[in-house]
């Protein structure tokens, strides 16, 4: 009885998940016109990755801010979006990954296409360091040595999909103008559908550099799932429930989605807001 | 070290206040908006 109850709506994530993909896409002309919004909203990050290119964008998205700062890092430091990206860490950590990226979003739905699922295993747990990997070298690395914005120009897939697609489609000069790197990356874009439908989040836990950042605030956010120690027996069921290649809840893995505290037998897993 | 562990979050959250302040006087805020308000070539694979 109880389990027909919890099936029966969408949760409280999906809702915040789907609020955040409207909120930083409300341009909705834009789409129409193919055109971007230029007011000043876009000079504030939001927190999941989410293209500023996209004709609906309102706001702008971290890491194409931070990769932009940082060719230009030899004149002016990219303060502002460091100083944005670790307030954004230390309040929610990958709570923005569980509940405000609209890509995060995306990739959960793909998941709910029944297919065979590859579920989380040795190579998972390896595989999840190779978003560190692309961190060092698209992001931070050929921005500063090659002045270009590596993740957004060779890999990311929400660039493809919110802004480079929409805006081909609707303006003859940008389709006139695309060559092999926008044929790899609509190949990217199709690899990484095509893996998040088999593989939960496979994009968040193996790729994505935003979640890499966010991960080293996650275990220290003043937002998140934490374990009650007085009340855990070690009996790991959190673990098992768990979707994404965590070892313990919190932890750099972790996207504070809360499965893990419907799972847990002792109700040993609490939400925690701000107190220490 | 739990004494640490207990004010890190306090002292990042510090940080980032500090590098979010030095940003905006040095002009963060507008060239993130510059950059914003231009189509990104690179992000929709053309340039």
């Amino acid at each position: 009885m109880e389990e027909t109850k919890k099936k029966r709506g969408p949760s409280l994530r999906r809702y915040a998940q789907l609020m955040a993909a409207v909120l930083y896409n409300c341009n909705f002309k834009g789409f129409r016109e193919s055109r971007i919004f230029k007011g000043d909203t876009k000079g504030i990050c939001v927190p999941g990755l989410n293209c500023y290119s996209c004709p609906g964008a309102v706001g702008a998205c971290p890491l194409g801010s931070l990769q932009s700062g940082l060719l230009s890092s030899w004149t002016k430091f990219p303060y502002y979006v460091l100083g944005t990206l670790m307030l954004f860490g230390i309040f929610l950590g990958r709570l923005v990954c569980g509940f405000l990226c609209p890509f995060g979003f995306l990739q959960e739905l793909l998941y709910m296409i029944p297919t065979p699922k590859i579920k989380k295993n040795k190579v998972t747990r390896v595989l999840s360091k190779l978003k560190y990997v692309i961190l060092v070298a698209f992001v931070i690395i050929i921005p500063l040595v090659k002045f270009a914005p590596g993740f957004c120009k060779y890999i990311c897939p929400a660039g493809t999909l919110e802004a480079g697609i929409p805006l081909v489609l609707g303006n003859e000069m940008l389709r006139e103008a695309i060559g092999f790197i926008f044929s790899w990356k609509v190949f990217v874009l199709c690899a990484t559908l095509l893996l998040c439908i088999f593989c939960f989040r496979g994009f968040c836990r193996f790729i994505c550099p935003l979640g890499a950042i966010y991960s080293f605030f996650n275990p220290v956010a003043f937002f998140g799932f934490r374990v009650d120690e007085s009340k855990c027996t070690h009996c790991q069921a959190c673990v098992r429930a768990c979707r994404m290649d965590v070892k313990k809840v919190g932890d750099t893995e972790c996207i504070q989605c809360g499965e893990c505290r419907k799972k847990c037998p002792e109700g040993a897993i609490k939400f925690r807001c701000g107190k220490r | 070290m739990t004494r640490f562990k207990r004010i890190l979050p306090y002292l990042i959250l510090l940080a980032s206040l500090g590098l979010l302040a030095v940003g905006l006087w040095n002009g963060g805020f507008a060239d993130v908006l510059n950059k914003a308000r231009m189509i990104c070539y690179e992000c929709i694979g053309i340039g």
